[in-house]
Formats: structure tokens, C-alpha cells, sequence
């Protein structure tokens, strides 16, 4: 049944809403820990990407944190979302309370309130991991990609208006890839590939972004601005 | 006739016999094959049941020839503009599961083509549709809520015929060959040819299978004897689309999906009378292929066939008078089923009634491959006869058994019928109702029970002249087993629920007019688990009413209809949280369909017009939905991150115009 809906929405008998791609909206983008993965008494810090309707993209500190946690693990969050991870005893109780291996590691749901334009609330969940020895676990180096097969810098982008332009950044197997623009209209925006129509009545400046996320947390991110001529 | 044909009365308006030309010594039997046609109108198969003849169905303004949108028509079924779950329609306030769609007596899975929502039988293949919202007979079994029946028709009637619309092609032959009456028809989709036009170029997407359907109708009646028929039939129905949601065909943005089936029939019916009555018997055999196949993205399938035997045996007698009772019916049946499910599925879990949609293409958390096999059988006994001229009664008796779920019910059933006055009939009806856990991933689970519906209805039934039939009606459903998801993901019978309602119908049928008048009210509410609070059923729906005629002059036949319909309930978002990792906003709810749509009302015309084409017997028609353009918002949906909510609404209009040449 889902593709009926689909052809409804296709033959215009749905009010249009936002896409999932544009930063011309306040929204959580990405939610980054500094380390996703930690062993005793490591910490980890919070940082977020921040969209704001006519705004430039912001790493935004958070308002307030909370967190979905056993008993054990309540303590391990400071209010600014600096994460430390537990000592060797402790994960051993949160396993227990978790119903987990005794050598699995210890996942734990951080819940941030970031605040839009209005002050409102804007609610995001991160996931860190705790272990008892070093992982190789950590954010990725920022992305490389490239525009119509040439590597794209740090410049600011131009694209042209008359025809599709092609933006693509390579990511093992499994990683998940999401575009994000408030110039043009962005199509396939969460796969590798995606293109770039700037079409009548789209924004003709803004920025472009693309957050690359691998299966075990780690995030990183990539912001250009970008007009259209 | 009724006299001389026992038993005639009871089975409906218009019956079908045929026969041998008369033996000496059998001077019941009817001479050359005819159609016996029952003046006065039968009595409606329950309170608040309609009977529609291919005619009076083809004549409904705003239903464009065909069944499901003619359905939308009966009070009690809900009004959506789409069709409602698998079987697509909702009968008094249940669940789309709950009620069965019976084509030539035996369960089709879908009455409704995926594109352009039409029904897999064109009405040009139909002889009579069956609309019976509850109280129906102890032979139907598995549902809990309604029936609809459709019949399809013996060929023979007129000549060979082809249509064309903006939806569909279809050619129908027909004809007799000594004994033997055959109909053939086929029918396939033409969107498929308009719909690539239509799509506007900047859409981020590819159509590789651009969506299709066939389906086709086949019935052969022969006349053995002069008491029995042998029957063959075949029904058949193929859906397909494929597309990527995305140009460059990315393998996680494709989507496919085909439903298809086939259902083949053979029957011999026996029907013979004598001096103190009559003897008729039916013994059935059907077999049924149907197969759904769905991929999305790389994750998510579903891939099930579902070959399934049916054997059905049913005698009945009928007897003038017997130890002081009159118009005597003795009947008793038995049925047989097994259906062997081969299921292959990596989907999400499925949504349940009351479950919000929360659509991840990546969740596979419910997974399954093997095969299931779910036998089940049946016998049911009823005896009808009245006791004065004015007193009807029937009471019957269901015994299901669904061996996989060692599952075994009774469901007792019965009606009293009073005749008050030459034109007023008052009717009270109860029993019990099942539907067998079948339903999505149900199969999965053999620990389910069958969902139970104990029903209660009331009624008059007023026919001041032949052609005008008003009827009036109460109910009450008492549902209880209701399979409810738990709160560990997993289901179990632990909800209960009610619908109570009222209903009016009027129909007229008389000279050159064509009338319909409904009206429902229903309320219906359910508990899903122990402790947890009433809410609405999915489709609950207060008022629906539809107000319809139409006028034949000569050539030409003119047709109007009006509806309006409450808004159907749903479930609002209070909050989202965006999950980081997986860059989706898991939203929480609020109370359970708590929100209603606002009414929608539309006006249908219909306009057809007859002429001669040389030999040929020409048709047009023009059926238009929606005259005066009333976008209703008819759901909601909402955005990427739920603080922003769209609504769907009705199309604006929707003209179908056809051309069908006879001869």
C-alpha cells in the first residue's frame, strides 16, 4: 500500500512539507561525542550540527541532557554532555542490570535538548559505548568528495544553473551518507551520490553539507557554502 | 412460482436454472433454459443486507461501473477515498481483516486493484452483488464483522462485448453451445500507457515497471440432467509496479511489488422437487494461488504464496409443512481447508490496528522463512420455518475448528422474523462470529486464538410497493480475543471492544427511477490490553450518508449522487527525538486516535448514453467524482521530523469516461 501513497503524492493531493534535505529548517543535523567509544575513565564531549531556518549551519552547545540508562551509569553525564566513562567495577554492575555479557560492551543513550529559533526544545538521542579496553573506535576524518568528479576543497562552491550537478563522496560498505543543502534542490541525498538542480524558485545561495556516519558512532561532517549562477 | 419452486423465496431475486426440456413424468422441470425471476422481492439475507442485480449496480451515480466504489455506497461501510487494508473494505466500525470477500462463494484475498482502486471483477462479469454487514447465515464462517458477495454471471444473456475507459481495456464473449453456457472475459489496465506522460520530468525517480494489472473471469455452466449442474468457474487477478525512488536507480531505493492470484472453482448443484418439497445440494471443490511479493530498498521483503483447497458439500431440504411448521428449511454443510503458507519476510514490525506507521526501510526486525501450513474445518447445521403466516424463525449452529491454533468454536446463530403487517417486517437476530488469526504475521504465532464477535441486531423492513424497500436497523458487537500488540512487541488476545450503531436504508427501483438513500451511525471502540484505556477503533466513522438517483428517458440514463462522511480518526504526534546514529526522528505519540479528520462531502454525476452502430450496441458513459471540487483533508502526514503535518486530501475530480460496444 505504501506506493499508492506515493503515486498520491505525485499527483499532487498532498500539501508540500519540508524535505528531509534542507537546512533552510530547525533542525538537528548531526550529534557528534568525541569519542564514541571510551574505557574507564576516559571522557567524551558533545557537540552537535544545528540548522536554523534563514540561519547559517552552527555547532550549537546543548541546553540540557538526560539520559535512558540502568542504575550504575547514572552519574557518568554532566550536565554539558561531557560523558566519563565508568570504572571496570561499575560496567560490570550495568552489564548485569543490561542483562549482558560479562565482556560485552555497555551501550548508553544520551537524550539532548538543543534550541531552536524560538528557544523551543529540539530533542536528539547519542549513543556511546563503554568498554573495558582501548577499541580502535573514533570519528572519522572528514569526508572527501567531489563535484562532477573533481575533488571539492574548502573553497566556496559555484554551480550552475543550467544543468544537474553531481556531488559524491566514497564510504566503506555499511556507512550511511546524508547530503543537506539550503541552495537548489538536492535529489538522492541520502546515498553516496547525490545531484544538485537548482530550479526556478530555489535559493540561488546557502550552504551544502554532507554528514558521513559508520556503523559503530562515529560521525564527521563537512560544510561548504555555495551559490548558483 | 414461489409456490411451485420450494425454497425459491429464500434464495434471492433473481435465480438462474438450467434445464432440460420437460420429461413426461417430471412436470416441475423447467422447459429450455429460462430465467426464473421471483416477483416480489426476497427477503434481505439479514437485517440491514442489500442485494444489487449488475443493473441497479451500473446505475449508481459516482460508482464508474464498479463494485468497490458501489460498496461505498452501503451504509455501514466506511467512506475513504483509498481502500481500506487488504480486502479494502471496513464493514460497521471493525477492522478491514474482519470482514470476507466471497466471489462465487468462495474468499478472494482483495476485491481492489492497487491502481485506480477498481475491483479485480468488472460489473459487466457480475450478475448480482451481496452487501451483508453482520447477522449473516451459519455457511459464512472466518469473518467477525461483514460479508460481500459477489456472483458472478452466467453467460449467454446478450452478445460479446468490448470497453474501453480512461482506466481500463476489457473484452467479454459469451454464449451457449447446447447445454453448456459460457462467459470469458479479460481485462488490463491502460495507465500504465497515460501515467509516464503524466509524471512531471524534475521527479527523482525511475518507473521500470511501470504499474499494470490484468485480471480475467471465466464461467462455464452445463445442464447434466434435469436436476443437476455442473458449474466450472475461474477468477484471476495480477497487479504489478517496480520503481527506484531515486534517478540513478540506486539498489536501496527500489521498490516492487506484485499481488497476483487465481482462483479456480468446479461445483455440481443439485436441485429437485416433489409433493411435499424439494431436495437441493451443492458440492464444491475450489482451489486458490495467490502470492504477495514486495522488496524495498536492500533490506526489506516480503514474499509470501499461499496456495490454498477448499472442499464445500451443503444439502438442503425443503419442506411445505412438517409437525405443524410451515415453509420448512433443513440445511446442513460441511467444509474443508488446508493452506500452505510459504513465507519468506525480513520486514519492520507490521502495523497493528491502533499502531501508528513509523516507516524505517532499514527495520528488519521481524523475520521468517519456512512454511505454514494452517488447516481448518467446518459444519453447520440451520433450520428456518415458520411458525404462523406472521412468525419466522432460524436457528443454526457453526462449529469451526483451526487445527493449527487448536482452536475449536461454536458459534450458535439465529432470527426471528414477525411479519406485522402486509408491509412491515421486524427482525431480531444474534450470534457468534469469528475470524480465524490469519492476519499479516499472525501466522507466525500458533498460540492465537480466533477472534470472537458476539452480535446483536434489530430491525424493520418496510416495502409499501414493489420496487421501494426501506429498512431500518440496530446493532450491537461485543468483540472479544481481539489479537492486540504487547508491550514486549509480540501479540496475544488479550483486547476487547464494541461497536453499536444505526442504519437506514432505502432503495427504489421502479419504471424509469433509480433511488438510494443511506444513512449510518456507528460507534466503535476497543481495549487492547488489560488496564490500558478505551480508544477508537482505526476506522470509526459516526456518519456516513449517501443520497442517489437516476433517471432512464429513452437512449439516455442521468445520475447524481451524494455523500458525506465524518473524517476517520488517527493518532497525533506529541514530540520527536532525532536519533543520531541512525539519522531518523523516532516520534512519540500521542492518545491512541485521539484526532478526526474533518467531513468530507462530494457530489457524483453520471451520464450514459445507448445507440446502434450498425450491428453493434453501442454505450458511452461519462461518470464524474467530485463535481464541485471538495478537497477535504482526509489524513495527515507528517515531515521528515514531525513538526510539520500535511494533509492528504480527496482528489479534486475525477472524471472516467468509457465506451463499450455489444453485439
Amino acid at each position: 500500500m505504501r506506493w499508492i501513497v506515493l503515486v498520491i503524492a505525485l499527483t499532487g493531493c498532498i500539501d508540500s512539507l519540508d524535505p528531509q534535505w534542507t537546512l533552510d529548517h530547525d533542525r538537528v543535523i548531526a550529534v557528534r561525542m568525541s569519542a564514541p567509544a571510551m574505557t574507564p575513565g576516559q571522557t567524551s564531549s558533545m557537540d552537535a550540527l544545528i540548522a536554523l531556518q534563514g540561519s547559517a549551519i552552527t555547532q550549537a552547545p546543548l541546553e540540557a541532557a538526560a539520559l535512558q540508562a540502568p542504575d550504575s551509569l547514572v552519574d557518568v553525564v554532566a550536565l554539558d554532555g561531557t560523558v566519563t566513562a565508568p570504572d571496570a567495577a561499575t560496567l560490570a554492575t550495568a552489564r548485569t542490570e543490561l542483562a549482558l555479557a560479562d565482556d560485552a560492551t555497555v551501550p548508553l543513550d544520551i537524550y539532548a535538548a538543543f534550541a531552536d529559533r524560538d528557544g523551543k526544545p529540539m530533542y536528539a538521542k547519542k549513543r556511546v559505548w563503554f568498554d573495558d579496553t582501548p577499541t580502535d573506535v573514533a570519528n572519522p576524518a572528514q569526508p572527501l568528495a567531489s563535484m562532477d568528479g573533481a575533488p571539492m576543497s574548502d573553497d566556496p562552491l559555484v554551480v550552475s544553473r543550467t544543468h544537474d550537478v553531481y556531488l559524491s563522496t566514497t564510504v566503506p560498505d555499511g556507512w550511511r551518507v546524508n547530503w543537506f543543502s539550503s541552495c537548489g534542490t538536492l535529489f538522492q541525498d541520502d546515498v553516496a551520490t547525490s545531484f544538485l538542480r537548482v530550479q526556478d524558485g530555489d535559493s540561488v545561495t546557502g550552504e551544502l553539507a554532507v554528514v558521513v556516519r559508520a556503523p559503530d558512532g562515529g560521525v564527521a561532517w563537512r560544510i561548504w557554502p555555495i551559490s548558483a549562477q | 412460482m414461489t409456490e411451485q419452486w420450494p425454497g425459491l423465496r429464500r434464495l434471492g431475486w433473481t435465480i438462474l436454472l438450467l434445464a432440460r426440456a420437460a420429461s413426461a413424468d417430471d412436470g416441475d422441470a423447467i422447459t429450455g433454459d429460462e430465467e426464473i425471476t421471483v416477483e416480489s422481492d426476497a427477503p434481505p439475507a439479514a437485517q440491514g443486507a442489500a442485494h444489487l442485480s449488475r443493473e441497479n449496480l451500473e446505475r449508481l451515480p459516482g460508482a464508474g461501473n464498479d463494485v468497490m466504489r458501489t460498496l461505498q455506497a452501503m451504509p455501514g461501510v466506511a467512506s475513504y477515498p483509498l481502500p481500506i487494508g487488504d480486502s479494502g473494505i471496513v464493514i460497521r466500525g471493525s477492522s478491514p481483516e474482519d470482514s470476507k470477500i466471497l466471489i462465487d462463494d468462495f474468499e478472494v484475498p482483495s476485491l481492489y486493484h492497487d491502481i485506480g482502486f477498481k475491483s479485480v471483477v468488472p460489473a459487466e462479469a457480475i450478475q448480482s452483488l451481496d452487501y451483508i454487514p453482520g447477522g449473516f447465515d451459519v455457511a459464512y464462517g472466518r469473518a467477525a464483522s461483514g460479508i460481500v458477495k459477489l456472483t458472478t454471471r452466467a453467460g449467454g444473456e446478450t452478445g460479446q462485448q468490448a470497453e474501453i475507459s480512461g482506466n481500463d481495456a476489457s473484452v467479454l464473449a459469451q454464449g451457449t453451445e447446447g447445454k453448456l453456457r459460457y462467459l470469458v472475459a479479460g481485462r488490463r489496465s491502460v495507465i500504465d500507457f497515460i501515467l509516464p506522460a503524466l509524471l512531471p520530468d524534475n521527479l527523482d525517480l525511475a518507473l521500470t515497471t511501470v504499474p499494470r494489472f490484468y485480471d480475467e473471469q471465466i464461467r462455464l455452466d452445463y445442464a447434466a440432467t434435469d436436476h443437476w449442474t455442473l458449474r466450472a468457474s475461474s477468477i484471476g487477478s495480477d497487479d504489478v509496479l517496480e520503481l527506484y525512488a531515486s534517478r540513478d536507480k540506486n539498489a536501496d531505493k527500489r521498490f516492487y511489488d506484485r499481488t497476483r492470484f487465481i482462483r479456480a472453482t468446479t461445483s455440481a448443484n443439485y436441485y429437485k422437487s416433489d409433493d411435499e418439497g424439494a431436495w437441493a445440494a451443492t458440492v464444491a471443490l475450489s482451489a486458490i494461488a495467490q502470492q504477495h511479493d514486495m522488496a524495498r530498498g536492500e533490506a526489506q521483503h516480503y514474499n509470501v504464496t499461499s496456495p490454498t483447497v477448499t472442499a464445500r458439500a451443503e444439502v438442503t431440504r425443503f419442506e411445505r409443512s412438517a409437525i405443524g411448521l410451515t415453509d420448512l428449511e433443513i440445511r446442513n454443510g460441511v467444509e474443508a481447508q488446508e493452506a500452505r503458507h510459504s513465507l519468506d519476510i525480513a520486514i519492520g514490525e507490521d502495523p497493528r490496528e491502533g499502531d501508528p506507521t513509523v516507516d524505517d526501510p532499514m527495520d528488519t526486525s521481524t523475520r521468517y522463512k519456512g512454511v505454514v501450513t494452517s488447516p481448518e474445518v467446518a459444519a453447520w447445521t440451520t433450520v428456518a420455518a415458520s411458525l404462523d403466516p406472521r412468525v419466522r424463525a432460524t436457528v443454526g449452529m457453526r462449529a469451526d475448528a483451526f487445527m493449527r491454533n487448536h482452536d475449536s468454536i461454536l458459534q450458535p446463530r439465529g432470527q426471528l422474523e414477525f411479519k406485522l403487517t402486509s408491509t412491515v417486517t421486524a427482525r431480531i437476530a444474534s450470534g457468534l462470529y469469528t475470524r480465524s488469526p490469519e492476519h499479516q504475521t499472525e501466522l507466525l504465532d500458533d498460540s492465537l486464538k480466533a477472534e470472537r464477535s458476539k452480535q446483536f441486531i434489530t430491525g424493520m423492513q418496510f416495502d409499501p410497493f414493489a420496487g421501494l424497500r426501506v429498512q431500518t436497523s440496530l446493532y450491537y458487537s461485543d468483540r472479544t480475543q481481539l489479537i492486540a500488540r504487547q508491550m514486549d512487541g509480540s501479540l496475544a488476545n488479550t483486547g476487547r471492544g464494541t461497536t453499536y450503531g444505526a442504519e437506514v436504508m432505502a432503495v427504489l427501483a421502479r419504471g424509469p427511477w433509480f433511488g438510494w438513500l443511506s444513512y449510518a451511525y456507528s460507534h466503535s471502540t476497543r481495549i487492547d490490553t488489560p488496564g490500558s484505556q478505551p480508544r477508537l477503533f482505526d476506522y470509526d466513522q459516526p456518519h456516513n450518508a449517501t443520497v442517489a438517483a437516476s433517471y432512464k428517458h429513452k437512449s439516455w440514463t442521468l445520475g447524481a449522487r451524494w455523500r458525506i462522511a465524518s473524517g476517520l480518526p488517527s493518532t497525533p504526534v506529541d514530540v520527536a527525538v532525532f536519533d543520531s546514529d541512525a539519522n531518523r526522528y523516532d516520534p512519540l505519540f500521542g492518545a491512541t486516535n485521539s484526532v478526526r479528520a474533518p467531513m468530507h462531502h462530494q457530489l457524483d454525476i453520471r451520464f450514459d448514453k445507448k445507440w446502434t452502430w450498425g450491428p453493434v450496441k453501442m454505450t458511452k458513459f461519462i461518470d464524474v467524482q467530485n463535481v464541485y471540487m471538495n478537497q477535504s483533508a482526509v489524513g495527515y502526514v507528517y515531515g521528515f521530523d514531525y513538526t510539520q503535518r500535511a494533509a492528504f486530501h480527496n482528489l479534486p475530480i475525477l472524471p472516467t469516461a468509457g465506451l463499450r460496444g455489444e453485439w
